[in-house]
């Protein structure tokens, strides 16, 4: 599928990390406004603002529920003016926007059926099923909802009817007749928010799906035997888990596969609506998808894998992205969440980005946290984003425009310098300097998933639980499995110790994980990544030639012994014959024109993360206050000017100095406008609590300090 | 109680962020000691910020003696300790997955999943108090949710509209206001809009303003309580048959303003007179089914 759709001369496409037209990049910078809740002679007035903040595209949903008049009937405005969806993307064009329209099936939009008609929910057969046979329920204002099952070819047969309607409109402005670049295929697919393991989806449909897709990863019966150490002697004699019973080592790959296959049905859902809107004529322009906000507040390290898989998802759709809603107390989270998709996509583009909440959202931020978050966004590379929402209406509030047209003020100004600021000063031609690639561990990623000793559904209010709907400590297993310490949990404390340390490094990182092909791997100097018993071959062996590349490998804190599939397996540790121990206490041995470096000692990791970033004499940035983070970006046309993000993440106030490896020349603070006096070497300024300094430095031409 | 198309709109973020504050309680921000055990044999025993606890356990016999005995012993650390058996809530929530309809009003699904937890008395156990008035998101109301229902019953007309709100330091500082239907089903639900109408001064004068503002759009408001902030928490705290003393002093104290159209003129009220006036009924006992809420208000 990607060679066909993506390897073709088409209007919109994705290049160098941005969405683009004939006539080159096209910035993103939009927002959501959902023209079937405002009075249509509302519409100009609207978008004049919206313009008038500088926002250069309008995200559209088209709410099937709204639209259907009866099954295979719609109303686009003949019966209520409001829902006139083609005089709406009619205007946004003469206004000059472009425009991502969201058709669904799914659009969520805080409506009371989630943008489904409501006979699609009343609809059993459509249903998905829990572990135990039970429907699955997401608890939601104002009407619990079932998940559906998107496995069901009769679902599929229902969109076609949607879309058979919708997407006739939609061609009509597709670009380069009109001003629609992308389509988001559904939303937020994640099992409606059943991202538990064991929630769903069990339907007959689902399950028939899991056993295709064991059988094509192992190939026959007999290997999916000797991969599960069970014995099939039919297709139907393969069940998935429905709770989490592992005992020993062996029985991991029945569990992991489980993970898996849930990443892969969601893949496969999105890539067969997205084929139904190309077949539709949607081709030419980028098709995308958006995850939800990832990890929930302060969530698991590396909660950005499964049961979500970006890497597979771009190799169906043109790209696709997180949502963000999150205060600046989690800045962290922000800067995880951002920093995947830096290193993981194809465009970083942040599909819902807040602007105000719904309802039910508990404890709502306020300006400040909406002006931190997005600085720290971009400051971690996002290159594009949807405002959601630019104006207010039903079941949201705090919209930078209110309903009923007025403006909020302080919120206007500050979206629209944001806005101001990306267009001024290029940041289409910014990128993120990042040597170091730190990457998630898929594998224990999708055994932590699947060792969760408790299944509960979404809720958007808050489980009974109590638990997060991602795993953590909480809820994992404890159960060593026959290694000398649970996996499951351990990846999660090397994942942050090597975060942790490369922030310290001063070095630019991004993360990525395991699916992440090893070909882009070579766009970064060094892969770090969490190996513990076991890990598969393929990874093993691509990890030595990236080293032998000249890459710089760093591992920790075991080199595994073990395959996937738990037999013998010691690729990476023979890549380490020959080690020397280096002055850190790692294991270093060369390989071909790179390295690889095995850490074994938690409290060495940063000392061998410095140690190997200088070996390679990596710029680095370095700052007198631990708590500040610090990102620079570089032009590829012009190493004379770099822009540097820095960071305060705490609630105090930090006198920062801060220098970046480079002679400084004349230096300016962008959000402020104002000139910042340097000694040619330090940026010397107070920073305020929860507050990002955005400065643009010229380099002078001697170079490097 | 609420209708399935509520209109949600024109809500102020800080009033909503302080009725949130005032009325919700959320278990996930309390400090918990988890145990979880696979039929007596534990398999999770950890506190939620990871810190050390007393009486740590591999089997559990007897889930209410062991949740009180670690509560007891970590009373500094916890705010409750909750003991889960993993095959019972594993059943509890696909019970309550199974009991769903798709009619059922979020509200009436939420306490129905609240009140199953009482099917599983020793499979989730919590210590102090009862599971379903201890897990998930609860109403920090002091009352039952149908003690609610009924008092609103009591005081608001059908086919009205209800303001509510709290006063700090002579300023409005939440308010809700709520249009009812028919049957008492909430039709819209919104906040007071500071950009357009001024909400300074005391109770009785930001009530007055309000109740103006509200009637002023067209609607007919048939009951306004208006508090002062520590009343209003006082109040919420209170037990359901404490709370009629706690009000009637407030009102008497010119630190809570009541004014509802079934209710008879006196000073302390300043009741406005309705065609449908009544004399005020007081609310009954509070029942055992404090329910988690399904939204704020």
């Amino acid at each position: 599928v990607f060679e066909t759709i993506f390897n073709v001369e088409r209007p919109v496409s994705i290049r160098d990390h941005s969405l683009t037209l004939h006539d080159g990049p096209a910035p993103l910078y939009g927002g959501a406004v959902h023209y079937w809740r405002l009075a249509r002679d509302k519409w100009e007035e609207i978008l004049d603002s919206v313009e008038a903040m500088g926002f250069t595209m309008i995200s559209a949903y088209v709410p099937w529920e709204i639209h259907e008049i009866e099954k295979g009937r719609f109303d686009f405005g003949q019966l209520d003016p409001s829902k006139d969806i083609d005089a709406f993307l009619s205007l946004c064009e003469m206004k000059g926007f472009k425009v991502v329209v969201r058709p669904g099936p799914q659009i969520n939009s805080e409506l009371t059926w989630f943008g489904y008609p409501k006979r699609i929910l009343a609809n059993e057969r459509l249903w998905a099923q829990g572990a135990r046979g039970s429907k699955v329920v997401l608890t939601q204002v104002p009407k619990p909802i079932p998940a559906l099952n998107y496995a069901s070819d009769e679902f599929y047969d229902e969109v076609a009817l949607w879309y058979d309607a919708i997407c006739s409109l939609l061609v009509k402005h597709a670009y380069p007749q009109g001003g629609v670049v992308a389509a988001q295929v559904d939303n937020e697919m994640a099992y409606f928010f059943n991202i538990n393991a064991y929630a769903c989806d069990y339907s007959r449909e689902s399950i028939a799906g899991y056993r295709s897709f064991v059988l094509a990863k192992y190939g026959d019966l007999a290997a999916v035997s000797r991969a599960y150490s069970s014995t099939f002697a039919r297709e139907e004699d393969i069940e998935p888990p429905r709770r989490f019973l592992a005992k020993g080592m062996k029985s991991i790959p029945w569990y992991a596969d489980w993970s898996e296959y849930r990443e892969k049905y969601l893949v496969d859902a999105m890539d067969r609506l997205a084929g139904m809107m190309r077949e539709r004529g949607l081709g030419g322009i980028a098709l995308f998808h958006n995850y939800p906000h990832p990890l929930g507040p302060g969530g698991a390290s590396s909660g950005f894998t499964t049961p979500f898989n970006l890497v597979a998802l771009e190799a169906k759709l043109d790209f696709a992205g997180f949502d963000v809603y999150a205060r600046k107390e989690l800045y962290p989270h922000v800067k995880t969440v951002a920093s995947y998709m830096v290193g993981s996509s194809r465009f970083p583009y942040i599909p819902e980005f807040i602007a105000g909440v719904w309802p039910w959202y508990l404890n709502p931020g306020d300006l400040s946290d909406e002006d931190f978050v997005t600085k720290a966004a971009l400051m971690h590379g996002i290159r594009g984003f949807s405002r959601y929402m630019l104006v207010e209406r039903d079941r949201w509030l705090d919209s930078p425009i209110r309903r009923d047209g007025r403006p909020r003020p302080d919120k206007v100004e500050m979206l629209a310098r944001v806005n101001h600021v990306l267009l001024s000063e290029d940041f289409q031609g910014l990128r993120r300097e990042a040597d170091i690639l730190l990457l998630a561990n898929r594998e224990y990623d999708r055994l932590a998933a699947a060792s969760v000793l408790v299944s509960f559904p979404g809720d958007f209010l808050e489980s009974p639980s109590g638990f997060s709907e991602y795993p953590n400590a909480l809820t994992i297993s404890e159960d060593t499995l026959g290694f000398d310490a649970p996996i499951q949990l351990r990846k999660s404390t090397w994942f942050t110790t090597f975060e942790q340390a490369l922030t310290l490094s001063g070095c630019g990182f991004v993360l990525s994980d395991t699916d992440l092909p090893p070909e882009r791997w070579r766009e970064r100097k060094v892969i770090v990544l969490t190996t513990l018993d076991y890990l598969d071959a393929g990874v093993q062996q691509a990890l030595l030639d990236y080293a032998a590349d000249g890459g710089t490998v760093v591992i920790g804190p075991n080199t595994p012994y073990l395959d996937s599939l738990m037999n013998p397996c010691n690729l990476l540790g023979g890549g380490l014959d020959g080690a020397t121990i280096s002055p850190s206490g790692a294991r270093v041995a060369e390989r071909g024109t790179g390295r690889i470096i095995l850490v074994s000692d938690e409290c060495d990791v940063t000392g061998v993360l410095q140690e190997a970033c200088s070996h390679l004499g990596l710029t680095k940035s370095v700052t007198n206050n631990a708590a500040l983070d610090v990102a620079v970006h570089g032009r590829t046309d012009d190493p004379t000017t770099k822009v540097v993000f820095v960071a305060n993440p705490t609630s105090q106030p930090i006198a920062a100095r801060v220098s970046i490896g480079h002679q400084l020349g004349l230096v300016r603070e962008l959000w402020q406008r104002r000139d910042v006096a340097t000694d040619g070497a330090v940026i010397a300024e107070t920073i305020p609590p929860y507050s990002i300094h955005v400065y643009s430095c010229d380099i002078k031409p001697e170079g490097s300090l | 109680m609420l209708h399935q198309d509520v209109l949600m709109a024109d809500i102020d973020v800080d009033q909503w962020r302080n009725a949130q504050s005032l009325l919700l309680r959320s278990a996930k921000g309390c400090r918990r000691l988890i145990v979880i055990h696979d039929q007596g044999a534990v398999v999770k025993f950890r506190h939620t910020d990871g810190v050390d606890v007393a009486g740590r356990t591999g089997v559990v016999v007897d889930p209410h003696a062991l949740a009180r005995g670690l509560y007891l012993a970590n009373e500094s650390l916890v705010d409750f300790v909750v003991v889960m058996e993993r095959d019972a809530v594993d059943r509890y929530f696909a019970n309550i997955q199974d009991a769903w309809n798709i009619e059922d009003d979020v509200d009436e699904f939420v306490r129905k999943t609240y009140g199953a937890l009482e099917s599983f008395p020793d499979g989730i156990v919590t210590f102090p108090g009862a599971a379903r008035d201890t897990l998930g998101l609860q109403w920090r109301i002091g009352t039952s949710a149908d003690q609610v229902y009924a008092a609103l019953r009591s005081y608001a007309d059908p086919r009205s509209s209800v303001v509510l709100g709290v006063v700090s330091e002579d300023e409005l500082w939440t308010s809700l206001i709520l249009d009812l239907d028919d049957g008492y089903r909430i039709t819209s639900l919104t906040t007071a809009d500071p950009s357009l109408v001024d909400l300074r001064g005391a109770s009785h004068q930001v009530a007055r303003t309000l109740t103006d503002w509200v009637e002023a759009m067209g609607k007919t408001v048939s009951l306004t309580l208006v508090l002062e902030r520590d009343v209003a928490t006082a109040f919420l705290a209170a037990a359901h048959e404490d709370k009629s003393k706690i009000l009637a002093a407030s009102l008497a104290a010119g630190s809570a303003f009541l004014q509802s159209s079934r209710t008879k003129p006196s000073a302390s009220t300043e009741a406005r007179t309705s065609p449908t006036q009544q004399t005020r009924r007081e609310p009954t006992p509070a029942g055992a089914d404090v329910g988690p809420p399904a939204v704020p208000g």
